[in-house]
């Protein structure tokens, strides 16, 4: 076990893989002699060399496209895509091919590719920079979306996404890259399509994601200390495939759920989940599932609207508490 | 020979039109070549010839529409050119295809109207119910916040499913939710407060009701002598309703006894015509039936009290109470007076199974207006039932002996039926119980009219 | 802006093969092999007339685009590669497909969308796929498949592999995002790769000039910098010539390059279009130089072909069109059950590696 922070995580596990595997190389804007714009990649082009870390010019289409095109004949990329925000311009290439190509061609080419890019706001960035646009990509079948919360989950799904032979937006988050944690020795991999019950409780259950994930353990823990109300968080860690199982459980055992989402509430992720709840748990459910979500503007830049406009741990504490049981177990 | 058939020129193309023939009957053709201009739902585009010949037969001419697929020239080696009558022959058929294609394509814009009508039918039966049905409001201790006037009750689905495992009446519960909604942590409290109910009740000085004993002081411990069991929680609803209806309700009984030697005979007739899987119907689903019928003609019987008001029902539903291990359950029959008996047995034998098997739901034990109790399989003369709120009446029957009767001055054997009406008497007296009883005993003892 | 290729041309006595009635001589060439040209393209010829005739009778759905007329440009261009080479094209794709090696059987099973076409009924018409003869797709997304062969052609020199990529386009694909990305990319990373646009001369109606500003699309490499080129589409010779210089050229020093073949659609877009927007003395102008009537004519001049040779090639193509279509009608639909086949690749997907 050591500690170390989310980017140290990813960085450490970027530099086994290409040690491990010489099919894999790293691509994408400012990460080789710029050493990435969040650092996640620094150090990589001194000790790989501009073989394996390649610096592209701003053209998300074309080197997203190159990157496919390379997966075709056997190579892993991972792509960085500086931030979630400029991924608009790859969508053709992701949407109509990386996710079809497997597909439409039956079967004869599979396109082991990984995305690498963080989503987030509340750096004063404005509406350009600061979305969470993975739900477009969760939408589309023959791709996988992955969003670690912590760095040892980090570790463990970008070995499984490098190592997985279909392509993966692994969705990182720019305020997790200083978080810690402990994160566990050896080779370990986390695989897709399994949620994690972050933390046990009785009263209320919390679905999330990402750093909303690592906000709501935040805000349980300080209900717990103050024997507020025992809050379960679910982790759901991987939106494509999702884990309906543990998220249902969940609720059949607490019967109340909030779904906390840093995305904006209309057509995001909690949409999915919420309907999941409502068909598998029905009979369950002592009250309507909640959604805590960004307020659906374009982002301001100006702080106060900013903190207005964001969603954090304010709003799920609200929320919490709107929805906490009468009686508690 | 080569057929031309109308060719599929885009993809959301069903039929085409011929616009003009390039050819006439004699032109030689060669691969290629155009015959026609086609009018598409798009644009006009070339009929092109796959065969080379000589154009033999045109059969469809100009401004006529048909589908893709269909034979619009025939392409040959020059000889046989059809006679004129044939190929009017073939111009009709090209047109009987365009009217059949036309009749199924209308038909396919309009599917199954004859389907429709029922739906409509059941739509506006539901509206019915929908608007008209009042839940019967609870008595007068205390009126549940959830409850609004024709509304059906707010409660989360698994606050309906713990009152449905529990036994419990949602209209007697209190909701505390938003909205009023009743939620798992007011079924808790209700299920606590019926624990502690006993207990609570007993200190109190003379408060209790008539029929009430000296009233016994609280025993914490029980006598070493006796076995201490405790109730189940349908044991304890129970415990607790009746005292409530006891307490609430000002009963009167009436009682009858009904000749139902023809009853007898006409069941026995229905069973005999009965399929081996049909139901067999009973005596109570016979009762059942009558009562309902009684019940559109005695409506104030088919009614509630509440906050001073006589409250009406629209619908008919009745309660059958049934014997289950540990206590007592009365799931309803809704609308009896709109099905047949052999409805209602089918119905009745379904809800007791249930209720054996304890997998009645909520919906199963709401929305009762009248209650049937019947002991004549346990050989009783005669009994008299509690009635179950929010109810007006409930109907007791006890066992069918035989008894000589005076026929013309001659003693006849007939089989006799007694029943007792218990009956809440702020909203009946007993000459309308009696008259209400008259009536039911008129129809079971013309048991052809509980038919058809 | 001319690039230095272009500067350097210009100055020679001979302009960058802009004369369209130049052609390259016949000595030195192997009679076989010009037949076997030949063949293809009437091959071709003959498939693509009876796909289009297979979608009026409704055998084939969804979209459908022929090369009749570019016969010569399909047969040049595929002349001028090697078996290890990897093929990228466009949607209008059916003759290339045939050309690189796979069979009229499988191609036209895959547009009657069976089982046992190329991509088991997956693709269709735009989608023509085969990993064992590096045919690499058949793209609908216009433009869509020049970053994946510029992609391809990266991972060709990230292995130090003798390959070279081709990559076919049309006219219209020259004016979006994805080409100037992929030839920007192309030239900075050294790649192996061969742009190869057909210029028929229009978009759907879009004709090239007033969708382009510079209708002579082979001088838009300037503005990477790249090797480029015009041949004549209509000459098999010339086109191969050209395409196998280029190749030589990427695969040995690893220069990419842009050549334009010049050509004429036939017939509309697709088979749905009525081809309203061509001027009708274009049309016969265009079809008139007919690539399979000019190379038959020069090989019965140059005493390689006569009558009975041509007569028995074209029974020849037919019958094996004939087969095709045979093949496909009595090949099995794709069972329902295999919907969810190949959503995603499993983990032992590349153990073989490529």
């Amino acid at each position: 076990m050591a500690e170390m922070t989310y980017r140290q995580a990813l960085h450490d596990t970027l530099r086994e893989e290409l040690l491990r595997d010489e099919n894999v190389f790293l691509i994408g804007e400012e990460i080789g002699v710029f050493e990435g714009s969040y650092k996640i990649t620094a150090g990589l082009l001194q000790e790989f060399g501009p073989k394996r870390v390649v610096d592209t010019p701003i053209c998300e289409n074309g080197f997203v496209g190159l990157a496919i095109g390379a997966a075709m004949l056997g190579l892993r990329p991972v792509v960085e895509i500086m931030t979630i925000n400029f991924i608009t311009l790859a969508m053709d290439e992701i949407v109509n091919h990386a996710a079809k190509i497997y597909y439409m061609f039956g079967g004869q080419c599979p396109i082991p590719l990984v995305i690498r890019t963080p989503g987030g706001g509340g750096q004063q960035l404005a509406a350009t920079h600061s979305q969470n646009l993975e739900v477009w990509f969760a939408h589309v079948p023959g791709l996988k979306v992955v969003a670690p919360a912590t760095p040892a989950d980090a570790r463990g799904m970008l070995r499984t996404a490098i190592r997985d032979n279909n392509p993966v937006l692994f969705l990182e988050n720019l305020a997790l890259y200083n978080t810690r944690g402990e994160v566990p020795d050896g080779d370990y991999t986390i695989p897709f399509g399994q949620a994690k019950v972050a933390r046990e409780g009785k009263d209320l259950t919390v679905i999330s994601y990402s750093r909303m994930a690592a906000v709501a353990m935040d805000v349980a823990r300080r209900l717990e200390e103050e024997d507020k109300l025992s809050v379960e968080v679910v982790d759901v860690r991987s939106l494509r495939p999702l884990d309906r199982e543990t998220i249902i459980n969940s609720v059949k055992k607490t019967n109340r759920a909030i779904v906390f989402e840093e995305d904006w509430r209309s057509y995001g992720v909690g949409a999915e989940i919420v309907a999941t709840v409502q068909e598998e748990a029905f009979d369950y459910l002592d009250a309507p599932v909640k959604r805590v979500a960004s307020v659906e503007v374009p982002l301001p830049y100006a702080k106060p609207l900013e903190r207005a406009a964001l969603t954090g741990a304010q709003q799920l504490l609200d929320a919490i508490n709107d929805l906490a049981p009468r009686r508690r177990r | 020979m080569p057929e031309v058939t109308m060719p599929r020129l885009s993809d959301t193309m069903q039929e085409g039109t011929i616009g003009r023939w390039l050819k006439k009957p004699g032109d030689e053709v060669k691969r290629g070549d155009i015959l026609a201009e086609i009018e598409t739902d798009k644009a006009t585009m070339d009929l092109q010839a796959y065969d080379a010949g000589i154009l033999e037969q045109i059969l469809v001419g100009e401004g006529e529409t048909v589908p893709i697929g269909q034979p619009v020239a025939i392409i040959g080696s020059g000889e046989g050119a059809r006679k004129p009558e044939q190929r009017e022959a073939a111009k009709a058929g090209a047109k009987d295809g365009r009217a059949v294609a036309g009749a199924a394509v209308a038909a396919g814009e309009r599917p199954g109207t004859a389907a429709g009508a029922p739906t409509a039918q059941v739509s506006a039966a539901e509206a019915r119910r929908g608007a008209e049905a009042a839940p019967a409001a609870p008595p007068a201790m205390g009126v549940p916040a959830g409850i609004e006037e024709g509304a059906r009750i707010k409660a989360s689905p698994l606050a309906r499913r713990m009152a449905a495992e529990h036994g419990l009446d949602l209209r007697q519960i209190q909701g505390r939710g938003p909205g009023g909604r009743i939620e798992r942590a007011d079924i808790e409290d209700y299920l606590e407060q019926q624990r502690m109910a006993p207990a609570v009740a007993a200190p109190q000085p003379v408060a209790a009701p008539v029929e009430a004993p000296a009233p016994t002081p609280a025993a914490p411990a029980a006598p070493p002598e006796a076995e201490v069991i405790k109730p189940s929680r349908m044991q304890a609803a129970i415990a607790r309703r009746m005292v409530e209806a006891k307490q609430a309700i000002p009963h009167i009984y009436v009682s009858t006894e009904i000749d139902v030697t023809d009853l007898l005979a006409l069941r026995q007739t229905l069973n005999a015509s009965a399929g081996e899987d049909e139901v067999k119907v009973s005596i109570n689903d016979l009762v059942v039936k009558a009562c309902a019928l009684a019940l559109e003609k005695f409506p104030e019987v088919n009614s509630s009290f509440q906050d001073g008001q006589f409250i009406r029902h629209k619908q008919i539903n009745i309660g059958i109470a049934v014997d289950i291990p540990d206590g007592l359950v009365v799931p309803v029959i809704r609308d009896a007076n709109l099905k047949g008996v052999r409805t209602i047995a089918r119905e009745a034998k379904a809800l007791v199974e249930k209720a054996r098997a304890r997998k009645l739901s909520q919906a199963d034990l709401e929305g009762g207006t009248f209650s049937v109790s019947n002991l004549g399989m346990m050989d009783v003369t005669s009994f008299v039932a509690i009635i179950n709120p929010p109810e007006a009446a409930i109907l007791a029957v006890a066992s069918v002996r035989k008894q000589f009767v005076p026929v013309d001055g001659q003693p006849v054997i007939r089989d006799i039926m007694p029943v007792t009406m218990s009956a809440d008497h702020r909203i009946l007296y007993g000459a309308g119980v009696a008259r209400f009883l008259q009536e039911v005993k008129r129809l079971l003892q013309n048991p052809y009219s509980l038919l058809g | 802006m001319d690039t230095q290729q272009q500067t350097q041309a210009n100055t020679r006595d001979t302009a960058p093969a802009r004369d369209q009635t130049r052609t390259p001589s016949l000595e030195g060439e192997d009679r076989e092999t010009l037949l076997n040209y030949y063949y293809q393209m009437v091959l071709i010829r003959l498939f693509e007339e009876k796909a289009g005739e297979m979608y009026q009778r409704a055998r084939i759905g969804g979209y459908c685009h022929l090369n009749l007329g570019e016969e010569a440009t399909v047969v040049g261009f595929c002349a001028g590669f090697e078996p290890t080479d990897y093929i990228y094209t466009n949607y209008r794709e059916h003759g290339y497909a045939i050309c690189r090696g796979i069979s009229p059987q499988a191609v036209m099973a895959e547009l009657f969308g069976k089982e046992t076409g190329c991509s088991k009924g997956r693709g269709g018409s735009m989608h023509l796929f085969d990993i064992e003869r590096r045919f690499m797709g058949g793209y609908g997304i216009v433009g869509g498949q020049l970053p994946l062969a510029t992609g391809a052609a990266f991972a060709v020199a990230y292995r130090g592999g003798n390959e070279v990529v081709a990559c076919q386009m049309g006219d219209g694909t020259t004016n979006g995002g994805p080409f100037h990305e992929s030839l920007n990319l192309a030239k900075i990373y050294h790649l192996p790769i061969v742009y190869f646009i057909v210029n028929n001369q229009y978009g759907m109606g879009l004709r090239v000039d007033r969708g382009s500003a510079v209708a002579e699309l082979y001088r838009k490499a300037c503005a990477y910098d790249m090797r480029s080129e015009r041949v004549d589409g209509t000459n098999v010779l010339a086109v191969r010539d050209a395409v196998r210089e280029a190749a030589r050229i990427a695969r040995e020093q690893h220069e990419p390059s842009l050549i334009e073949a010049v050509s004429y659609r036939f017939r509309g877009h697709s088979v749905v279009d009525p081809d309203r927007y061509r001027d009708q003395a274009e049309v016969e102008r265009g079809r008139a130089r007919d690539p399979i009537t000019l190379f038959a004519a020069r090989l019965k001049g140059a005493g390689l072909l006569d009558d009975e040779g041509i007569h028995e090639i074209t029974e020849r193509a037919q019958r094996d069109v004939d087969a095709a279509v045979q093949f496909a009608e009595e090949s099995p639909d794709p069972p329902v059950e295999s919907l969810f086949d190949f959503i995603y690749a499993p983990d032992d997907a590349l153990a073989g590696g490529k």
